[in-house]
């Protein structure tokens, strides 16, 4: 009868669970493996990764090495089968967190092979808020409630912040002259002359405008470096063509066509909500 | 059948919040009609721009979700993986902008989705 290890490769302290699987279970886990041998390997994130990182099978008594796979098959073979989770002992809530893991292996690979940019280091603009992405990215409270605005003034309010909303100045029209004032009613300065040098005070901040659509904010960091939070994705130092932002009025901003302004934002004045 | 609370909202702006609106159950039968007829996709919906428009959604209180952006159609039924689908001509990504009611997606957005 034949007989198919499985190792969920997904833990890091503790070893890994092993599932093995027989006879009929055991022929379909093979047909699946041959034609997954024949596929053109997809490109994935290197292993280590926390979490879920793929399945290992071996055939016990073969010479052959254990073949590393993340076939949807297979996967679905040990989620949809909750006899063979339930062996492992390891809780009612595994089945659910493998399911979980699984998917998030997958979107990971699906934007795989990402190109870290080199985040330089120098201290250019002593007074700049920290970069710190993974802070406003929890994919949670803070990231789906707090907006370009928030990040640019680093204030969060948890409320999509809007200029002028704080002082009862909101914008009325979605143009440079109706949403700078608004800021400026927030306490931001006008900085126009500013020329994307930093202040001795404070932060640099930019607004962007897609005419009749939106605004945008975007920060400049400590590393002179520009970095910006559009509306409730995650935090990011890249514009719309992935390369890092030495200056908002050259990046690649998509429909934010018009550049307004640079202002100031001074740490403890301003009121944003 | 009572056919469960849906939103929908399209995924397009920074600084205000996105378009959201109620999905009236004529619509969702629309769009759950839809869904079936599309063929299966072995790819996700393709990664959209950091700003501008990035897509529309549909999200019902039974846990279901829809997405679809560029010629791509996603149903998550959590703890389940995404179903992909192929989005011919987008017609389903039209659909989901057509159950907004009128005046809740101004035409600029409609526009810059270029739909």
């Amino acid at each position: 009868m034949p007989s198919v290890r499985i190792t969920i490769d997904i833990f890091s302290g503790r070893p890994n669970p092993v599932v093995e699987l027989r006879g009929s279970q055991a022929r379909a886990a093979l047909a699946v493996l041959r034609s997954a041998g024949r596929e053109r390997p997809r490109a994935r994130p290197p292993v280590p990764t926390l979490g879920y990182r793929g399945l290992l099978i071996e055939r016990p008594g073969s010479r052959s090495q254990p073949v590393r796979t993340m076939h949807p098959a297979l996967e679905d073979l040990l989620t949809d089968t909750p006899s063979l989770l339930q062996r492992l002992a390891l809780g009612r809530q595994f089945p659910q967190l493998l399911r979980r893991e699984i998917e998030r292996f997958r979107e990971l690979c699906e934007g795989w092979p990402r190109h870290p940019h080199p985040w330089p280091l120098r201290e250019r603009c002593r007074c700049a808020p920290l970069y710190e992405p993974a802070w406003w990215n929890d994919a949670g409270q803070k990231q789906y409630n707090n907006n370009c605005y928030n990040y640019a003034c680093d204030y969060r309010t948890d409320t999509f912040a809007q200029p002028g909303l704080a002082a009862g100045a909101e914008y009325t029209q979605l143009t440079c002259a109706s949403v700078r004032p608004a800021a400026v009613a927030d306490d931001l300065i006008a900085a126009p002359a500013a020329h994307n040098r930093c202040p001795r005070e404070g932060h640099l901040v930019a607004l962007v405008i897609a005419p009749g659509i939106d605004f945008h904010w975007y920060r400049k960091g400590r590393n002179g470096y520009w970095s910006h939070k559009p509306g409730g994705t995650p935090v990011v130092n890249v514009d719309n063509s992935n390369h890092l932002i030495p200056d908002p009025r050259t990046a690649n901003r998509g429909m934010y066509t018009q550049f307004c302004t640079f202002m100031v934002a001074m740490h403890g004045h301003i009121k944003i909500r | 059948m009572r056919q469960p609370s849906c939103s929908g909202t399209v995924f397009i702006y920074s600084g205000r919040p996105d378009p959201e609106w109620l999905v009236a159950p004529g619509q969702l039968r629309l769009l759950r009609e839809l869904w079936e007829r599309l063929p299966p996709s072995d790819t996700p919906p393709r990664r959209a721009p950091l700003l501008g428009y990035r897509g529309c959604g549909v999200r019902c209180a039974s846990g279901e979700e829809w997405f679809a952006y560029e010629g791509i159609a996603s149903l998550t039924r959590r703890p389940h993986r995404p179903d992909h689908r192929r989005d011919v001509e987008r017609r389903f990504e039209r659909q989901i902008l057509k159950s907004a009611p009128p005046g809740t997606i101004p035409e600029a957005v409609r526009s810059a989705a270029k739909l």
